[in-house]
């Protein structure tokens, strides 16, 4: 065979065809993640400022995880938040899906684009106008509370209130991005469904119950996984809620893993007790995801 | 064959785009060639006379091109950090005492001795103190550019408004908050506070442990002089005019400000202590209305302390262009760029006998305390670790404001975890 038709029938192939085309993306993700992931594996078992020669330590950096009173509670807040955030964006998601995947109301799509407009924002200027919200004095959240005659709350600045206020801002910020892709997903749900159970006489209620939200399962099912990554990954909130070196009451109340991770890190340099901490946050969302793949057989519905 | 090949393109790839990388950063030789050096500090407020001033220089040295960046305080070491670690840090940077001797340690700063000897610059025009953190095993290795004392601020119109006198040498902490008290009252917008008794280090708290006979960290840096009695006794003393007086502004209304010097600039305080830094944003914001005094004493000592702290322009040891970097730190710390900055009264310049100008630029503000400071300063307290027990120091003393946790409490805990590192070394 001559070499310019073996070339040819090279690129033909099915596979190299499929290579090349994710071959830009695998490069992204080799560049910016498989390799920065396999280098902080590496570096977990060394105490390294940054700076200095690294030292291999061992398994060192791990055993000190468990006695560091402000990596477990970086832990407690982590789960707290992901355990509070991820219902309610779910709970939300649908009351506001139902009303906004309804093509009949008038001016549904001014609706969804008001509805979509934190996701255009930038996580930290979301973060900082809430602070302003939020503020105990000026602020505008307590100026309503005080119409409904509850006193002013410290928001910001009490340890039993600084995480419910980031876990706000995580619901205001997310229910956005999951609002496209429920109203998508009802809208993929065939309309003969519905009219045979008007034939039926079925009620609004009945509908719902039986009819979309079986059929969501799927949606509700990619959100959830999404959701619970995101969530154990919140950073940019804690970190402008928080500020530079927080009173340490506010910071164990509120600092997530991600951020502790970042301060030991980047503030403390210690870099390799910082990637020991990663790697525990990757398996343990691993771990959380395997689980729920596990699970989603008994209560995902592919119809 | 197949996995060969796309392993072999993968390779490939990334092969070429670390050429272009390494073709990026490659530069021309010093003598005669073009050649463009990296800047790098954190203060905007003097972005205005660098800037002039690197115009000046590029004038007079056509070959050298200089690239600036301002890169805020908050992210500023991460970024030095991990340029240097990555090989391409800046060529010419600002360096503070507390991270000098990382730097230093880590043979990252380039060594300035060599280039001073054959050259005009001459370390007896900068404050002794100052050159002597800046040296390391006889080597300088930064130039000051400048250096910062600590006074009291207060707003005249608050204290004409009450009828009382000005601050002045004669106060002490008694003093300071007898007219504390007197100066708080309730107002149409809210609380007006005698004395802004906050939880900055430099510009707070240090001052005060130390006039009052307490310590930060042993001489030996071994030791932590946060648990110290004296030491304790001081941070009391402040938290107590929050807690016991009301009259400053409590931990809270602090905590909730992106700076807590806005209380004293947005006219809700009379009194606060500020850095020399401080002089240009308070005096933009209240204008003729604010003058300065000397710290007050400490009652249980009879003296005052000031915190002295200086920040330094350092080259980078692996830099392409030792020469040129050389060239712009010479330019930099040189009397030109110093008497420019002293004429704008933004920082107190490190070189000798600029101090007046500074002084003299805000007629209407008794500057010369800050010059005073010198007689009774303090050096910032510094360790191999400074930003780590800083960071977790800071946290326990803003428990303590925001009444979380008590003085006693606060101050053995950072003593503790302080001492615990200060060991490992």
């Amino acid at each position: 065979m001559p070499a310019k038709a073996m070339r040819t029938s090279f690129i033909k192939k099915e596979g190299v065809q499929g290579w090349l085309m994710i071959l830009p993306n695998t490069l992204g993700l080799l560049l910016f993640y498989l390799i920065p992931i396999g280098w902080s594996i590496i570096l977990s078992l060394f105490k390294w400022n940054g700076l200095s020669k690294m030292k291999f330590i061992g398994f060192q950096n791990f055993g000190l995880l468990f006695s560091d009173a402000s990596f477990l509670y970086s832990l407690r807040n982590t789960f707290i938040y992901s355990i509070a955030v991820v219902p309610l964006i779910i709970l939300f998601v649908l009351c506001f899906g139902v009303l906004l995947a309804r093509d009949e109301i008038k001016g549904v799509a001014g609706f969804r684009t008001l509805y979509f407009l934190p996701v255009m924002t930038m996580p930290v200027a979301a973060a900082l106008i809430w602070k302003w919200l939020l503020n105990s004095r000026f602020g505008l959240v307590n100026k309503f509370l005080g119409y409904l005659s509850i006193p002013p709350i410290n928001w910001l600045t009490s340890p039993a209130y600084v995480l419910p206020s980031v876990i706000i801002i995580g619901i205001w910020l997310g229910v956005a991005y999951d609002l496209i892709i429920i109203i998508s997903g009802m809208k993929g749900i065939p309309g003969m469904y519905y009219e045979a159970a008007d034939i039926d006489g079925a009620s609004g209620f009945r509908k719902f119950f039986s009819i979309t939200l079986p059929l969501l399962t799927p949606s509700l099912f990619f959100i959830l996984i999404t959701q619970l990554i995101s969530c154990f990954q919140v950073f940019d909130t804690v970190s402008i809620i928080l500020g530079a070196d927080p009173p340490g009451s506010l910071w164990n109340a509120a600092c997530s893993v991600v951020m502790n991770i970042y301060q030991n890190g980047f503030v403390n340099f210690r870099m390799g007790y910082s990637s020991a901490q990663s790697f525990m946050l990757f398996c343990i969302v691993l771990l959380i995801t395997l689980v729920q793949f596990k699970v989603q057989k008994k209560w995902v519905n592919y119809a | 064959m197949k996995k060969f090949l796309v392993v072999g393109f993968l390779c490939l790839a990334i092969g070429l785009s670390g050429m272009y990388a390494n073709g990026q950063s490659e530069s021309t030789s010093d003598s005669g060639k073009k050649v463009t050096l990296q800047l790098m500090y954190w203060d905007n407020v003097q972005k205005k006379v660098i800037d002039s001033a690197l115009a000046e220089f590029e004038a007079a040295n056509p070959n050298i091109t200089v690239e600036t960046s301002v890169v805020p305080w908050a992210q500023y070491w991460q970024k030095l950090q991990t340029t240097t670690v990555a090989g391409n840090a800046p060529d010419v940077f600002w360096m503070n005492v507390p991270n000098f001797p990382k730097y230093t340690s880590n043979d990252l700063l380039l060594n300035l001795s060599p280039y001073m000897k054959n050259s005009t610059t001459d370390a007896s025009n900068y404050p002794a103190d100052l050159m002597k953190t800046y040296t390391s095993k006889g080597n300088v290795f930064a130039i000051p550019e400048q250096f910062d004392t600590i006074c009291l601020v207060y707003n005249k119109d608050m204290f004409d408004a009450a009828g009382m006198k000005y601050p002045d040498a004669s106060w002490d902490w008694n003093t300071l908050r007898d007219a504390a008290i007197k100066l708080t009252k309730s107002t149409a917008t809210g609380t007006q506070y005698g004395f802004l008794s906050a939880y900055g280090n430099q510009s707070g708290y240090y001052n005060f442990m130390v006039a009052n006979g307490g310590y930060i960290i042993s001489d030996d840096q071994k030791k932590s002089g946060f648990d110290d009695p004296k030491s304790i006794q001081a941070l009391q003393f402040m938290v107590d005019l929050i807690v016991k007086d009301h009259c400053a502004p409590t931990g809270q209304e602090m905590v909730e400000q992106n700076d807590y010097l806005d209380l004293f600039t947005s006219r809700k305080v009379a009194m606060a202590t500020i850095g020399s830094w401080s002089v240009p944003i308070v005096h933009e914001a209240l204008g003729d209305s604010a003058d300065i005094a000397p710290l007050p004493k400490s009652p249980n000592t009879g003296e005052r302390k000031s915190i002295i702290h200086g920040l330094s322009w350092a080259g980078y040891a692996k830099t392409k262009n030792p020469e040129a970097t050389w060239k712009l730190i010479q330019f930099l710390t040189d009397k030109g760029f110093n008497e420019s900055l002293a004429k704008t009264a933004i920082t107190i310049p490190a070189y000798k006998g600029m101090a007046a100008d500074w002084v003299n630029a805000i007629p209407s503000y008794n500057l010369q305390c800050f010059i005073d400071a010198l007689d009774y300063s303090w050096p910032y307290p510094v360790s191999s670790d400074t930003s780590q027990w800083e960071s977790f120091a800071t946290r326990e003393i803003k428990n303590a404001f925001l009444g979380t946790t008590t003085v006693t409490d606060a101050m053995h805990s950072i003593a503790d975890q302080m001492n615990k590192l200060l060991a490992q070394n």
